[in-house]
């Protein structure tokens, strides 16, 4: 009796080593093969070589990404533990700048260089790295906005139109990808014919061409719902209290939302901003049916690479931005930490609820 | 006490409720609810490949409809449900055990630690990881030859690429995490007394994870399957990357219908017969789900035991 007992979590934990394996087993594999020496991504050569990881450092413009990228976060470590010796200063605010400044890292270097296109050039993904980076950014912040402000009503408004909202939400969080994705694809002919509007999706504004806005309204819609989800949950579950005190007080509405509301969500916005960041870098098929010649971001372009053989050099380009994931992701798990949770408690944000 | 200034302050807001939610609202009938109205709208229209919008929407027909119900749709069609609702299945029974481990029998910091190592391969680049698997599964790639050095296989190596095995291999991987981590969530929420007391009870560990464990985590197990069903039917990265000719799935089949053929009305009535066909598996798997219990829990003898003990307990208290 004892003895069985103990036999099923010694069972359970060997089946979760083993389940994390199959997890793991196939990224490992673009790592391993991001350093094959053959001309095929598909097929070991039985020999190792950093000659596609070599071409990043081609023409020195990789050394100048990675000092610029090491100045910027230097300041913000800087920044960081100047503000922290400050009493005024929220901790909760401090503790975002580090986050934030790599995420501004990152911006910086591929927004404002070329270096993808100098670096992959002779792959021809560069601008497809680019482009992945310029859309994803730009559909975070609108989920960021949208997000974060409906999130706020629905926790601090509630009513009957909540419902609906969240109906709503939920039917964009479960909808087939490709039933957007074909919505999408058929409705931007239509919103091109209207006059001034359709000018944002037909030859674009400022630097960004008709397709990036077309990937920012696409990829913007499941990541505002999970932003929406992730700051209304954090939300109610804090008093409003202190917010009734702040009007107690005497202070307008505006100043009691920048100085109390905000500072309590300002971790949940970044988080949703993380994750969006995130969902936004890798998605593929609502951007493959909608992306034009300009705006091919780097899944578009891998999934027209696998039609032929694919080189070891989408494996390079894939293991960078799993790093960039990896790294938002991290940030999300260190300010969700901080905030106080526990390992559930993230876990539960990662599912959105 | 209630007479509070904010809640004068409150009284004097006129504004809508939703005056915040407005930007989103907005959004999202624009960019979500019109599209998708027009494509309702386009499954009734005849293509018309003059126009610029290449759909005729004067007389409207549900020709596209009746077109789409021939032989290589069935198949496709099929093909899809019977991988998805697999799949569905094997990543509860491969995920279920790995939640409950995480949930119930580790230490907090082993939990962040699982917790991370299923996090991390899920929100990796979903295409990624599927073209990951064109690396062990290629006919002439180093897997391939060691099993057939082992002689486990013939010597044309592993030949599931572009077929529906492969499909089938990778889209348990890639919706697995999606699965784990709802379970997880829902799991961990129990409250631990909730089982001490059915095991106090006399319910051995069966009866309590059937009768105790496995109702409360319901809700977390029907995320679950709503977060990986819906999006498994309609998915296209897997099979238009593995799948090649004869591992087709519905939801590339309908893509091409709009970048390839331009035959929107065909391709529309597609999406809405799949969106379709989605909720009626759903409808019938939840009634299965909700009977089956049921009706296992009638039939058990342990629950029986364990259903007399609570009455018995109960009886003298209230007496």
């Amino acid at each position: 009796m004892r003895k069985k007992i103990e036999v099923l979590p010694k069972l359970l934990s060997a089946w979760t080593v083993l389940v994390l394996v199959f997890l793991f087993i196939p990224i490992s594999l673009v790592f391993l093969h991001s350093f094959n020496y053959g001309g095929s991504f598909t097929i070991w050569s039985g020999r190792a070589s950093t000659k596609w990881w070599g071409e990043l450092f081609n023409g020195g413009v990789m050394y100048g990404v990675l000092i610029r990228f090491a100045v910027v976060v230097v300041a913000g470590v800087v920044f960081a533990r100047i503000t922290k010796r400050r009493e005024n200063f929220s901790k909760r605010v401090s503790s975002l700048i580090l986050p934030l400044t790599f995420v501004f890292a990152i911006v910086l270097n591929g927004l404002m260089t070329e270096w993808y296109r100098t670096i992959f050039d002779f792959a021809g993904i560069g601008d497809s790295i680019r482009n992945s980076f310029i859309a994803a950014f730009g559909a975070t912040v609108i989920a960021v906005l949208i997000g974060g402000m409906s999130g706020v009503a629905l926790a601090r408004r509630p009513g009957g139109w909540t419902k609906f909202f969240m109906a709503t939400v939920f039917l964009i969080l479960v909808t087939p990808e490709i039933m957007d994705a074909i919505a999408l694809a058929t409705w931007f002919p239509r919103i091109k014919a209207i006059p001034v509007i359709g000018i944002i999706f037909s030859s674009g504004w400022g630097p960004f061409n008709g397709g990036i806005n077309k990937l920012w309204v696409g990829q913007s819609l499941y990541s505002s719902a999970v932003v929406t989800l992730i700051v209304r949950a954090r939300l109610s579950g804090l008093d409003e209290a202190l917010e009734e005190a702040a009007a107690d007080l005497g202070a307008p509405p505006g100043r009691a939302f920048r100085q109390i509301t905000l500072p309590l969500i300002a971790s949940a916005m970044v988080a949703g901003a993380l994750l969006s960041f995130a969902l936004c870098l890798d998605n593929a098929v609502i951007s493959t049916l909608i992306s034009e010649a300009g705006s091919t971001t780097f899944p578009v372009a891998l999934l027209g690479a696998t039609r032929s053989t694919i080189k070891p050099f989408w494996g390079v380009g894939a293991v960078l931005l799993f790093i960039v994931t990896l790294g938002a992701l991290w940030f999300l798990a260190v300010i969700l930490r901080r905030g106080g949770d526990s390992a559930s408690k993230i876990a539960a944000t990662f599912t959105g609820s | 006490m209630t007479f509070s200034v904010a809640s004068v302050l409150r009284r004097r807001w006129r504004g809508p409720k939703y005056l915040l939610a407005i930007p989103a609202i907005i959004w999202y009938l624009v960019f979500f609810a019109a599209p998708i109205a027009f494509i309702v709208l386009y499954s009734f229209g005849t293509k018309d490949s003059s126009r610029l919008v290449p759909v005729d929407l004067g007389s409207l027909s549900t020709k596209s409809y009746s077109a789409v119900f021939d032989e290589t749709f069935f198949k496709t069609f099929r093909a899809t449900l019977r991988i998805s609702v697999l799949a569905t299945f094997l990543c509860v029974v491969i995920g279920l055990p790995v939640a409950y481990f995480a949930a119930f029998k580790v230490a907090e910091k082993w939990k962040a630690i699982i917790l991370a190592a299923v996090v991390v391969p899920s929100f990796t680049s979903f295409l990624i990881r599927t073209v990951a698997w064109r690396i062990p599964l290629a006919p002439n790639g180093t897997l391939s030859k060691w099993l057939v050095g082992m002689g486990w296989i013939s010597d044309n190596g592993i030949q599931i690429l572009e077929t529906p095995m492969a499909v089938q291999i990778a889209i348990v991987y890639n919706y697995l995490g999606f699965m784990i981590l709802p379970l997880f969530v829902a799991l961990d929420r129990i409250d631990v007394r909730m089982r001490e007391a059915s095991k106090d009870l006399g319910a051995g560990r069966v009866a309590t994870f059937m009768g105790v464990t496995l109702p409360l985590a319901g809700p977390g197990i029907v995320a679950g399957v709503l977060l990986t069903f819906i999006p498994m039917c309609g998915d296209y990265v897997t099979a238009t990357v593995l799948g090649g000719a004869k591992g087709n799935m519905i939801g590339a089949m309908i893509a091409s219908q709009f970048s390839g053929a331009q035959n929107w009305p065909l391709g529309s009535a597609m999406a809405i017969l799949m969106i379709a066909a989605v909720l009626l598996a759903l409808v019938v798997g939840f009634v299965v789900v909700w009977i089956a219990p049921r009706l296992a829990a009638l039939a058990s003898p342990v629950v029986q035991v364990v259903r007399r003990k609570i009455l018995s307990d109960q009886s003298p208290a209230s007496k």
